[in-house]
């Protein structure tokens, strides 16, 4: 992480009492099974970030902090660190995520999360707008297994594309385990969450 | 890392190593294609010409393998398919599934184990040649049942001369209760039933526009004509 972007979440940390420095994340506590927080992204220009407004699941497959479900803040454009504006974009900043943090308090929880970024046919078992494992699995938090092993079944069938055949058959193997014990996938979002802890910049206590 | 892109998110496994690893096996499929001419460069890969309507080809599979490291593949695909992308639904990791090494040091002993490899299925790519081979080829039972395996499978009996089995296929494929996750290819298979049924010649031309333009994007292009040199003093004949 950027000293510059560091610093300034440290300073935006000191306002909010419920937010939790997790290295380059600033998270809201607790962390169910859905991170949310800010983060800066680093751009070219030196002194100048975006800064997002970022929630996901913990029971990802990617060991990345992914935005699908994500947004930058301030329209998009940059926040300038640099030492002449620290001070009144810090200023800004606070102001921004006063702003976001009642709507992102309301996504604790796997019913929540999917009724944000579902989409509208989510009562019928899809979600167009969501990552189809990502919907799997929080159908199945909520107890709607059928709609979870449809959404596994899609992915299952899916190709074989170079390039992501080891994820794309684990997929497989999952609706293999879950047509003959379902609780499979709540290992699978076990072992998952897990692995997220460790890879991403965060730790339990975040 | 950052991305907002989904693409590029549900590939990027190791996307840090995957610059220089995309970059070395390049250079090992150059390497590869020098160790075995009559195959020939295409996008990624190393295919058996002359390709009509299956392809069959050798792949370095480096995202999903360790840094600098690779799975080499044997794929076989129909090109008549929407999207034309490497796809090893009907293919396999070769070597027993092991990664090889693409690092310098090890390349010489790396092209050599592929070239061997390679080698040992030339003969079943080469026999793997049209829809009718590829039908036989493909143990359908072992397949998933979706409905991009049963498209597939549809349009290889057509192509192979057998449109009522085609029908048969999409005809099971559309009975079924609808999955809302399947929407675009059960439409797909709408279309390709009606078309079989009342248009089959607009069938044949999305069939040939598919395949175009998987070639077109594979790079799977026919040999360059040799140019005809005229030396001065040499009949043309023999020229």
């Amino acid at each position: 992480m950027s000293s510059i972007s560091g610093r300034a979440l440290k300073r935006l940390q000191r306002s909010f009492g419920e937010l939790s420095l997790c290295k380059s994340v600033l998270v809201i506590r607790p962390t169910g099974h859905i991170v949310r927080g800010f983060m800066f992204e680093r751009t070219p220009y030196k002194g100048l970030f975006y800064f997002w407004r970022i929630v996901f699941p913990l029971y990802t497959q990617w060991p990345i902090i992914y935005l699908n479900y994500s947004n930058r803040l301030a329209k998009g454009d940059y926040i300038d660190l640099s030492d002449a504006e620290f001070e009144r974009s810090i200023a800004v900043l606070v102001d921004t995520i006063s702003s976001e943090l009642a709507d992102l308090r309301s996504i604790h929880d796997p019913e929540t999360f999917l009724v944000r970024f579902g989409g509208p046919s989510i009562e019928q078992g899809y979600s167009m707008r969501m990552d189809a494992f990502d919907a799997a699995m929080t159908y199945y938090l909520m107890g709607k297994t059928e709609f979870s092993l449809n959404a596994l079944e899609y992915l299952a069938g899916a190709d074989l594309a170079l390039g992501g055949v080891d994820i794309r058959k684990s997929r497989r193997a999952l609706l293999h385990e879950m047509r003959i014990d379902p609780s499979a996938c709540g290992r699978k979002i076990a072992e998952l969450r897990r692995r997220t802890s460790e890879d991403l910049p965060w730790n339990r206590q975040c | 890392m950052l991305t907002s892109d989904r693409a590029a998110a549900s590939d990027a496994l190791t996307p840090v190593a995957e610059v220089n690893s995309e970059k070395l096996a390049t250079r090992a499929h150059k390497r590869l294609h020098k160790a075995l001419p009559e195959l020939r460069p295409g996008y990624n890969m190393l295919f058996v010409p002359p390709v009509d309507h299956i392809l069959g080809c050798f792949a370095l599979e480096t995202r999903s393998a360790p840094k600098h490291r690779a799975y080499f593949c044997r794929v076989v695909m129909p090109l008549y398919r929407p999207r034309a992308f490497l796809v090893l639904n009907y293919g396999q990791r070769l070597l027993g599934g092991e990664t090889v090494s693409l690092s310098e040091a090890d390349l010489d002993r790396t092209i050599d184990r592929l070239s061997e490899a390679a080698q040992g299925e030339l003969d079943l790519l080469r026999r793997v040649r049209s829809p009718k081979d590829f039908l036989e080829y493909v143990n359908w039972d072992d397949q998933p049942k979706s409905p991009r395996y049963r498209i597939d499978l549809a349009l290889t009996h057509y192509l192979a001369g057998d449109a009522p089995a085609c029908r048969e296929v999409l005809e099971e494929l559309l009975a079924r209760p609808p999955n809302p996750w399947w929407a675009e290819q059960n439409e797909l298979a709408q279309e390709l039933m009606r078309e079989l049924n009342h248009d089959p010649a607009a069938l044949t031309r999305r069939i040939e526009a598919w395949e175009q333009s998987a070639k077109k994007l594979l790079q799977i292009t026919p040999p360059p004509r040799r140019r005809r040199v005229h030396l001065p003093g040499i009949s043309a004949r023999f020229a």
